[in-house]
């Protein structure tokens, strides 16, 4: 279920300790924890709060942007060369020693943007929707995001409050501020 | 992820009871394999005198004992600079390869006298193309003088880093020569202070001369016996794949004392993980280094450089080249670049033992083709001769280098402790395990 | 690192953000000088173009000099990105931190401002676009692939692509910062280009992974840019330029111009935006014993160059060594470059007092960069202009014309704008870094002392 403001609300931390005890009790109250998010505004140790993995498929796209890189560069090479049989410095007319530079930087390049577009990709960015959010993270400040809290927003928000937070943002909240 | 310490916790006096028991004892089986050794040396050095009876000509004989001593000065010469290396990065991963590394320096006891018989093979000097241009006494005396230097300051580092363990061992009461071997060290803050510092400008001075070292062998037993050939890069290739073969070396030594030595709590995950990116980019830079010398050569399509191109590349010693490139350089990235081989132990060890035998053909091809065209100054070749190939006392002189090297090392551990106690316990006091709200994360203190 | 200050969020992003997002009145002022010379600069290319290239003081058989020295010159500097970023991300050096965007921001400046060399160069370089984009329209005729001249844009293309994509990547989490800061039409272009970044588990182990893949990447690329342009000279049968060792030779005093000018620019921006909490003198004493390695290792290239052209003791080669270090006006250029490329500032650095004096680390590393100009001018000129096997070749000393002075300094100016505007609009020290270091930081008790201390993960 895609993550819509209505659906979703924020709890506000100062502590990361804090922040531990509210996944733990978020999921002893049924939340899924795939559902449940942690922000900040630096990154923590892998696993810090007790959080799910992340697992991506960003590996992927270097390979697959390297792949068509090397074949513009080898179409690029191959290609004018073949067009324009013209013998300079004793070279064969399909030289490779040369042409070995323009594929190779064709290569790197391709596996570069694709690399990046996977980063924005699997970042699950642009994420420019309406989701509870708060400035104060960027203060240092921690988040525990319930996307999908649909019907079990009273439930959510005593877990977080019982963890200790400090404030509960919601759709509504999180506009206003805007 | 790997941490920075032994795979199980060990405690500062375990390690010490443990590694110091071991000296002076000889395991199982080691006894078979340490005579087999000394069997294959002695052989090597009767096939070498046999050579140096039968003369200097013809020059080509030569080459395989060349590329004998080219393979040990690049494949365990350079190895105390993997051990320098670690130290200087404070890399706690490379604790474990440091003595391991350093024992590597008795092969300055081979490589010496080896590469001196070498020199007085060399044919006419006057007027040839030199690093020396026509100084007083070179190459011979010259070159003698920086292989003593550079077998001695190895030496020298490994008993200065191998001294408090000597004290270690005194101490513990084990049976041997410590007590003259420490020569009075008791572990007082000046003697550390002086002991850091010592290692550090030894070490410094160390991997200063290793270049210039791998110029003189290089170019003296190499480049300047080959009419034409001039290449700027060939010494810092020969530099850099010496190094990639000195970590192959290490890496092997580790994976060996680890399986045989029963050094598993000492010898983890991290080491190899750590040493096989050094290994990645070192095979990089094998091919760039290959690389600069093809490109402007291929380009140039001078006689002199298309006779340089078919003697060392393309001619008589084609599959050299395709064995060593590939072992060297594309079977090592393609394997190192995907991380379930990276991050293990049999895939690091595995690919040190491609780059082992790359960096041995490799030589062969550099010095068995150098050697087959030696002759007098400004000699003009049209063609490059055809492959030599090696005789019974070649074959002996390439296995017997080799072997007396390890017999050497296996000597040496009987009186020198396989992972350096005292690193190792420092490494101790300088990480932890600790934990972090729901996780557990490793903690490296990094002092002035 | 020793001067480890507690530095919380807010304070973090107060000293950080200031300049973004407020505007003091020595900017305009700065800008303004900035862009005047500049201008200038531009002026002078445009006289270029009408009068063509005898306002230069170019002739046969001197085609090459100062334009493509610079042009060299700004490539090696835009190898202090990737060295001080992206090795030192990959090896988890923790000194990394403060340096990483600005020696990245150099990179790409400095890489876009020498692409425009080459083009400068050609006097029409309208006419050039065929040889920059590979299309079939201007003679009729394919770029020659076999030409090092070709290689050279593909290889500065894709490393200013790679940095390029590289800072706007490390910059996400800092836009985000930069969006909840302010209000208006910032916030609004902050927001647009921060794509939504809020700071998710997911989002900063991507950006953790890419980090070291994005450096992973570009390192191979930024061995062979300089590579490449090193073999512009190479591949060429000219004594002095056909050697193997030119391209290792090129990156290492690449890295060593690079890693200088950060230094340099590290002192600059701890002066003017007042980040003595961020630069610390720890951090200029692990740039000095950096440059103590890089420094050597040039230096033995360099021997290995200087030796091995000799080493054949072919006569070309000789007369033209014998015109770099002993005919004027060469000799007293070889004797500045390596005087200041490497005997006057190694033994500064060979000291921690030194290291750790930031005036001392300015004036170094502006030394080398002056002796790195003067490297590239002693490597391109006097090679074209020994005496060649027919007399009517000989000409009397090449003199640079006023014209190529006035695009040089322009060129500085050109760089210098850039990284000003950049840190206009955009943090030049990473915020999230800074902050990663403070979560990251720990400490150890050994007796009495407590040894400062990192999570490694």
């Amino acid at each position: 279920m895609a993550t819509t403001a209505s659906n979703a609300l924020l709890g506000l931390f100062r502590d990361p300790d804090a922040v531990a005890q509210a996944l733990d009790a978020l999921r002893a109250a049924g939340f899924a924890g795939h559902t449940l998010k942690v922000l900040s505004d630096a990154p923590y140790p892998e696993g810090a709060f007790g959080e799910e993995p992340e697992r991506h498929r960003l590996y992927v796209f270097p390979f697959i942007g390297a792949l068509c890189g090397f074949s513009v560069g080898l179409l690029l090479t191959v290609g004018t060369q073949l067009a324009y049989p013209i013998v300079t410095g004793g070279k064969p007319i399909i030289s490779i020693p040369p042409m070995l530079h323009v594929m190779y930087e064709g290569t790197m390049l391709g596996a570069l943007l694709f690399t990046v577009l996977g980063i924005i990709f699997e970042s699950r960015l642009p994420d420019l929707g309406p989701v509870p959010y708060d400035p104060r993270i960027s203060e240092g400040y921690l988040g525990v995001l319930v996307t999908q809290a649909e019907g079990r927003v009273a439930e959510a928000e005593r877990a977080l409050r019982e963890a200790g937070a400090i404030d509960i943002i919601t759709r509504d909240r999180a506009h206003a501020k805007r | 992820m790997a941490r920075h310490h032994p795979t199980a916790p060990i405690t500062a006096e375990e390690a010490t009871h443990d590694l110091l028991r071991r000296l002076g004892q000889v395991r199982a089986g080691t006894g078979g394999v340490v005579l087999v050794l000394a069997v294959l040396a002695v052989a090597g050095l009767v096939a070498l005198v046999a050579l140096i009876a039968s003369g200097p000509e013809p020059r080509a004989k030569w080459g395989y004992a060349a590329a004998t001593l080219g393979f040990l000065v690049s494949a365990a010469q350079g190895a105390p600079i993997v051990a320098f290396a670690t130290r200087l990065a404070k890399g706690f991963w490379g604790i474990p390869l440091r003595r391991a590394a350093e024992l590597f320096a008795v092969s300055g006891i081979v490589t010496t006298p080896l590469y001196i018989v070498l020199l007085f093979q060399l044919p006419d000097w006057r007027g040839r193309p030199s690093v020396w241009f026509d100084w007083p006494g070179a190459p011979l005396l010259w070159d003698s003088i920086a292989i003593v230097m550079f077998s001695l300051a190895g030496l020298a580092l490994l008993y200065l880093s191998s001294r408090p363990d000597f004290a270690a061992a005194r101490d513990a009461g084990i049976r041997g020569p410590f007590q003259r071997l420490a020569l009075g060290w008791i572990g007082t803050v000046r003697q550390w202070q002086v002991l850091s510092g010592g290692i550090v400008v030894l070490g410094g001075l160390y991997l200063m001369f290793y270049p210039y070292m791998h110029m003189f062998l290089a170019v003296d037993l190499g480049m300047s016996l080959v009419p034409g050939w001039k290449s700027a890069v060939f010494a810092p290739y020969h530099g850099v794949s010496g190094l990639q073969a000195s970590l192959a070396s290490t890496l092997l030594a580790a994976a060996a004392l680890r399986h045989f030595g029963g050094l598993q709590r000492y010898i983890g995950l991290a080491p190899f993980w750590g040493a096989a990116k050094i290994l990645l980019a070192l095979s990089l830079l094998f091919f760039y280094f290959t690389w600069s010398e093809f490109m402007p050569t291929w380009y140039g399509r001078t006689p002199e450089e298309i006779f340089v191109l078919e003697l060392l590349f393309f001619g008589p010693y084609l599959w050299l080249f395709i064995l060593s490139f590939s072992l060297n350089f594309i079977l090592p990235f393609l394997l190192l670049i995907w991380n379930p081989i990276r991050v293990s132990i049999k895939g690091p060890t595995f690919v040190a033992a491609l780059v082992l035998i790359g960096n041995f053909i490799d030589r062969l091809r550099i010095y068995v083709a150098s050697w087959s065209v030696a002759g007098p100054v400004g000699q003009h070749l049209e063609h490059a001769p055809p492959t030599h190939y090696p005789g019974l006392p070649d074959l002996l002189i390439l296995v017997g280098g080799p072997a007396a090297v390890v017999l050497l090392y296996l000597l040496a551990l009987r009186f020198i402790p396989p992972i350096s106690l005292w690193e190792f316990k420092n490494g101790l006091l300088l990480t932890r395990e600790r934990p972090y709200v729901k996780t557990e994360v490793a903690v490296v203190a990094k002092p002035r | 690192m020793q001067e480890r200050r507690d530095l919380p969020p807010p304070k973090v992003n107060d000293d950080l953000l200031r300049f973004s997002l407020r505007t003091p009145l020595w900017f305009w002022f700065a800008a303004a000088g900035l862009g005047l010379v500049v201008a200038i600069g531009v002026y002078n290319f445009g006289l270029m173009v009408t009068y063509g290239l005898q306002v230069l003081g170019l002739t046969y058989p001197v085609y090459w000099a100062v334009l493509i020295t610079n042009f060299v010159f700004w490539v090696g500097i835009s190898h202090a990105g990737v060295m001080i970023s992206a090795i030192l991300r990959l090896t988890q050096a923790e000194w990394r931190r403060p340096v990483t965007r600005a020696a990245e921001v150099l990179t790409v400046f400095a890489l876009a401002t020498a692409a425009l060399f080459p083009l400068i160069h050609t006097g029409r370089p309208w006419r050039a676009i065929y040889w920059v984009f590979p299309y079939d329209f201007a003679r009729g005729i394919w770029p020659d692939v076999r030409s090092a001249l070709i290689w050279d844009p593909s290889a500065i293309f894709t490393y200013l692509t790679g940095s390029s994509m590289f800072v706007y990547v490390a910059l996400l989490p800092d836009l985000a910062v930069a969006r909840d800061r302010s209000t208006g039409w910032r916030r609004r272009l902050y927001g647009l280009l921060a794509l939504g970044f809020h700071g998710t588990a997911r989002q900063w182990r991507l950006q953790t992974i890419a980090g070291i893949l994005l450096s992973a990447l570009i390192l191979p690329v930024f061995v062979s840019v300089h590579s490449i342009v090193s073999f512009d000279f190479a591949m060429a049968i000219v004594p002095g330029w056909h050697s193997t060792v030119f391209a290792p030779y090129f990156v290492i005093g690449a890295v060593h111009s690079g890693v200088s000018a950060v230094a340099t620019l590290m002192a600059v921006l701890r002066r003017i935006f007042r980040l003595e909490d961020y630069i610390t003198p720890d951090h200029f004493d692990a740039l000095g014993r950096l440059l103590v390695v890089v420094s050597t290792t040039w230096l033995f290239f360099f021997l290995m160059d200087f030796y091995f052209g000799i080493y054949s003791r072919e006569p070309a080669e000789l007369a033209m060594w014998e015109l770099r270090v002993f005919t004027w006006p060469y000799n007293l250029l070889f004797a500045i470059f390596l005087l200041t490329g490497y005997i006057i500032p190694v033994p500064f650095w060979l000291f921690r007092r030194c290291r750790r004096n930031v005036a001392v680390m300015f004036w170094t590393s502006l030394l080398v960069n002056v002796g790195m100009w003067l490297e590239r001018y002693i490597l391109i000129v006097p090679p074209l202009s020994y005496k060649h096997m027919f007399p009517f070749t000989w000409m009397t000393v090449y003199e640079p014309r006023p014209a190529e002075y006035l695009l040089v300094i322009a060129s500085f100016a050109l760089v210098s704008l850039g990284i000003l505007l950049f840190s206009k609009i955009f943090p030049i020290i990473p915020l999230f870094d800074i902050k990663e270091g403070q979560v990251l930081k720990q400490e150890v008790q050994i007796g009495r002392v407590k040894v400062p201390a990192v999570i490694r993960e």
